[in-house]
């Protein structure tokens, strides 16, 4: 008697699938097992769970009495890349003990190729397999639209993150389920917009990662040839996260876009302009009235821009009157600037207000020679009313400048859009404008 | 071109052993595994049968691994207490052995290696960090295994009833993965490949199951 002696062209026919048979040690009914790997085994007749990984199989419990309503059963084909699965195991799954909310998962089985879940959630599914890729950080300080990469290189984003709880389980399954489990999990969607998924589980001790694809109705009813699927049922409208959350980082962006060009412009506007006139006045001068300097505004309808500035105000309060006029002391323009500066420290915290500079913009008629005639008083502390100068002023005058309000405005109100819009994104990434 | 002819000590049914690298062969009659070494032949004892047709790979079949012919020479089936898992003793074209780990139908081409240095057992849990060659592991289970099958013919002495602790650790971009079995010291270590389902071609896929 020789040994039969297999080579590399010397193999033996594939020896055919038999599923095992088993009875259930509750109630004696004969049950059918599809998958080697099944740990545990639900029977379709008393409904006991059973531990089936050694050869004397054991009753773990009774399983709850609430039937689960599945829109396909155990034993339905499912065929994917060409490979027909079966579904051997169903579970349902809900959050924040809300029944209203379940994510029913099937699993399906053939031997050549293996596991994979297929997952139902507001009538969205997706199909899911095993992968050993890693995230590179932490997924589970992620909330939803909040970004992460793979090891892989792939970038993804968070469609939603929480804990389930096993409500419902029946069929066999490759590893032993309690009613009441709970495991936390994260699921992410391409960042670029296509239907590849990856989720991340964690039960009591174990982290489990998964790769897959999101199938649109039709597809799944392909697959499991049953065209009614879904029919008749009112599916809640869900939301496509990777878009939202494009329109968002669009909006924040283009927010952010127009804040910088308005504020460069301010900016530009506040810095244009030519120096005509710089002069310090000291308290004795501007006690008694004072003409500047004379300086030229180079066309008429120029916006002229006169800077004060009270460097040696502290703590104290200036008013300060100004008159443009022209060579011939015709008064083209009366004006006055408020400067004050107080600063100090209360409850161990510094505070300060005011400035010790004021601007003031004007709009001068005809072009030609102008001086500045300046008066003013100043007093420290609360002193409320004074009859001399003690402080002096240089003033600086710039020809032709542009006016910055405009941009100053449109800097503020698109500083207020982003600030809203970066609120109404927080809301919606933790899931509160729901 | 046989190297050796075995005659189990139970039945008395030959086995021509062609490979070098065998030194266990279960006998497909009696069940008995028979192991030698320096020509003394040992009876084992009765081993437990291993069910097929659940796997796409058999005890006798041939195909592509990567392009390379291959056949199935044998198997060794461990328990980890929650599941199991099956290694695959794997015959190439070129005379080479290799091992076909399947868990869960993943498999992983492991080679055993000598050059990289693992942490004790009791250093390990789930998620600590192994740098080998100059990969950065995770691992991803460690446990207990106890061999409660073993089929064909094998490289190593083994029957059921073995155990030995392990740490299974994996690459994170998944590409890579680790085997580490505590069953000397220093332990085995096995560095091995994730492999897609196109990476193995069987001559009989039987997909209509």
């Amino acid at each position: 008697m020789d040994k039969e002696r297999f080579g590399l062209n010397q193999g033996r026919p594939r020896p055919p699938y038999q599923p095992q048979d088993i009875h259930c040690p509750g109630c004696g009914a004969g049950l059918t097992v599809k998958d080697e790997q099944a740990q545990m085994v639900i029977c379709e007749y008393c409904g006991k769970h059973l531990d089936v990984s050694q050869e004397e199989k054991t009753v773990l419990g009774q399983g709850p009495e609430r039937k689960w309503e599945f829109p396909l059963k155990i034993g339905d084909s499912f065929r994917y890349k060409g490979a027909r699965y079966e579904i051997i195991a169903r579970q349902a799954f809900i959050e924040d003990n809300d029944v209203t909310e379940v994510t029913r998962e099937y699993l399906l089985y053939n031997p050549r190729r293996g596991t994979l879940y297929l997952s139902e959630y507001g009538g969205r599914y997706d199909l899911a397999w095993d992968t050993h890729v890693m995230p590179v950080t932490s997924p589970f300080t992620l909330s939803r639209g909040s970004t992460m990469e793979t090891h892989d290189g792939k970038k993804w984003v968070t469609l939603e993150a929480g804990e389930y709880e096993l409500a419902y389980v029946d069929g066999a399954l490759p590893w032993v389920a309690k009613v009441g489990d709970r495991s936390r999990y994260v699921d992410f969607a391409d960042k670029g917009g296509t239907t590849e998924r990856f989720d991340v589980q964690w039960t009591a001790n174990e982290v489990e990662y998964a790769s897959g694809v999101a199938l649109s109705l039709e597809q799944v009813r392909q697959a499991t040839g049953k065209p009614e699927l879904g029919q008749g049922v009112v599916r809640p409208k869900s939301e496509d996260v990777v878009k939202t959350r494009r329109w968002y980082m669009i909006l924040l962006l283009f927010c952010l876009a127009v804040l910088a060009f308005n504020g460069i412009m301010a900016l530009y506007c506040m810095m244009s302009g030519r120096q005509v006139l710089e002069q310090t006045f000291n308290p004795a001068q501007l006690t008694e009235e004072v003409l500047s300097e004379p300086f030229t505004v180079a066309s008429g309808g120029n916006v002229v821009m006169v800077e004060a500035e009270a460097g040696g105000l502290d703590n104290a309060w200036m008013a300060l009157d100004l008159a443009m006029v022209r060579e011939n002391e015709t008064v083209v323009h009366v004006f006055d600037e408020d400067i004050q500066y107080y600063h100090g420290v209360e409850g161990g915290e510094s505070w300060s207000e005011g400035s010790t500079e004021e601007t003031s913009y004007i709009e001068v008629p005809e072009a030609g020679t102008y001086r500045l005639l300046l008066h003013a008083v100043s007093a420290p502390g609360e002193t409320p009313t004074a009859t001399e100068a003690r402080h002096s002023v240089r003033v600086r005058v710039y020809d032709n400048v542009r006016l910055p309000h405009f941009y100053v405005v449109l800097t503020i109100l698109t500083a207020f859009v982003l600030f809203l819009t970066f609120i109404l994104y927080s809301k919606w990434k933790s899931g509160e404008e729901d | 071109m046989k190297v050796a002819e075995i005659s189990c000590p139970s039945c008395g049914a030959t086995h021509d052993v062609h490979n070098p690298g065998v030194i266990t062969v279960v006998c497909e009659y009696c069940g008995n595994a028979v192991y030698w070494d320096q020509e003394k032949i040992r009876n084992v004892g009765q081993q437990s049968t291993l069910p097929e047709g659940f796997s796409r790979l058999y005890r006798g079949a041939t195909g592509s691994l990567l392009n390379k012919r291959f056949v199935v020479l044998g198997r060794v089936r461990y328990s980890f207490g929650r599941g199991f898992w099956d290694e695959w003793f794997l015959e190439m074209q070129d005379g080479s052995i290799a091992w076909l780990t399947e868990d869960n139908h993943e498999f992983a081409l492991e080679t055993r290696v000598t050059d990289v240095t693992v942490p004790p057992f009791d250093a390990l849990q789930a998620g600590t960090r192994i740098l080998a060659r100059n990969i950065p592991f995770f691992v991803e289970e460690i446990g207990q295994a106890e061999c409660i099958g073993v089929e064909g013919d094998l490289p190593v002495p083994m029957q059921v009833g073995e155990t030995y602790a392990f740490a299974d650790a994996a690459s994170p971009d998944g590409r890579y993965c680790l085997g580490i079995e505590y069953d000397e010291d220093p332990p085995t270590v096995f560095f091995g490949q994730w492999l897609n389902y196109a990476s193995i071609t069987m001559d009989d896929e039987g997909e209509d199951w």
